[in-house]
């Protein structure tokens, strides 16, 4: 039995890929129907695995409208080192908050989701995406320059520091 | 005032969750599943227990009751399997739940072929069914029932803005249980949900589930 905790949980993951409070609730009704079908798979944490079905389920849904494409970004120039928590130094007012995710596409809003609530580190982000970790460094460090460039998002260490860690 | 970003995503998506009807209704997809479960698991697990008291050598009349407890309770599963259309009301309740709900079609189409040919994504045909005479197609949408992936079709409005909603799903038994099917000399069968009347019944392979505007 999956408890309200998770499940809102699931929720909350559905609600960053669709940003659509109905979608997100039928994508969860979904995944759990798919997940209670026999044979119902024995897994100590169900979660990992539901996250999953939402993911693929979502992606099936936009797939015929193309709303959601997986680009190829190009991993030259990027440093080796680096990593999801150069989002770290990024601050925003409350107040723009919903805002910056209503310019952000589905695989955006979705990687700052696992970062900042799930607390996921790079590797399983791109574990969870189905991408290869430089694919994802690239699209993390174009999403970091796409956030600063809007009016909503600062950035803590422009007048010195380090992004990379 | 600033904050962090990765604080303010957090509190942004804390403070979304499901409403509690919402939650109720994902509950009572996980116990309807449980029970079935259940069910299917009983006689393994009665089983279980009556191997010791064999062992222990129970005197006669222990050994009579627990048979006697056996075949009780093998009429009573049987009793409940048999119970007619024992998905019909889960049915109808879906279909009422988004029936009312409206939610915009993905396809606008009045032309029953050009419709079955809008839903790509399907592993099934939409098809045509002598109870359906009168149902003049309006559109449609990809939908589920019981979870498995369906068409939502709605009919064109009438004079008064009535509409009905009709679904189409592959029919598969183990999930939606026995259901009526016409062509077997079965009557279709009628569920009421919050005061609307739903017609369900198997042809072709297809389950429909049709609501009656009144």
């Amino acid at each position: 039995m999956i408890e309200e905790q998770d499940l809102n949980r699931l929720y909350r993951y559905a609600l960053s890929l669709s940003a659509d409070a109905d979608l997100a609730y039928d994508l969860v009704h979904g995944a759990i129907g798919r997940f209670l079908e026999p044979p119902m798979p024995e897994l100590e944490d169900p979660i990992p695995y539901l996250m999953r079905s939402i993911r693929n389920a979502f992606i099936d849904i936009k797939r015929r409208d193309t709303r959601y494409q997986h680009e190829v970004y190009d991993d030259e120039g990027l440093p080796q080192d680096y990593d999801i928590r150069a989002l770290e130094s990024l601050s925003i007012d409350q107040k723009f908050i919903t805002q910056l995710l209503n310019q952000l596409n589905s695989q955006e809003r979705e990687i700052l989701y696992l970062w900042a609530v799930e607390g996921y580190s790079t590797s399983e982000v791109a574990d969870l995406l189905n991408m290869p970790k430089g694919t994802l460094l690239s699209k993390i460090y174009r999403l970091r320059n796409r956030l600063l460039s809007t009016a909503f998002v600062k950035d803590a260490l422009r007048n010195g520091g380090s992004y990379y860690v | 005032m600033s904050k962090s970003l990765k604080s303010e995503l957090k509190d942004h998506y804390q403070s979304a969750k499901l409403s509690e009807k919402q939650l109720a209704r994902l509950s009572s997809l996980q116990k309807l599943n449980h029970q079935d479960k259940m069910a299917e698991v009983e006689p393994i697990t009665k089983l279980s227990h009556v191997m010791p008291f064999s062992k222990r050598m129970l005197p006669s009349w222990a050994l009579a009751c627990c048979f006697l407890l056996a075949i009780l309770s093998f009429y009573l599963i049987q009793w409940r399997t048999e119970e007619p259309w024992p998905k019909a009301d889960a049915i109808a309740a879906e279909v009422v739940y988004n029936h009312l709900k409206q939610r915009p079609l993905d396809f606008v189409e009045s032309d029953f072929r050009k419709l079955n040919q809008s839903f790509v994504q399907l592993d099934f045909n939409l098809q045509n069914s002598a109870l359906l005479d009168n149902f003049i197609y309006g559109g449609g949408r990809y939908c589920s029932l019981l979870s498995i992936p369906a068409a939502q079709i709605r009919s064109a409005k009438g004079s008064q803005g009535e509409y009905e909603t009709l679904y189409q799903v592959d029919y598969r038994e183990s999930i939606f249980g026995d259901l009526p099917k016409p062509l077997e000399g079965e009557s279709s069968i009628v569920r009421y949900h919050k005061g609307v009347a739903v017609e369900i019944w198997v042809d072709k392979g297809i389950l429909f589930a049709k609501t009656h505007s009144i």
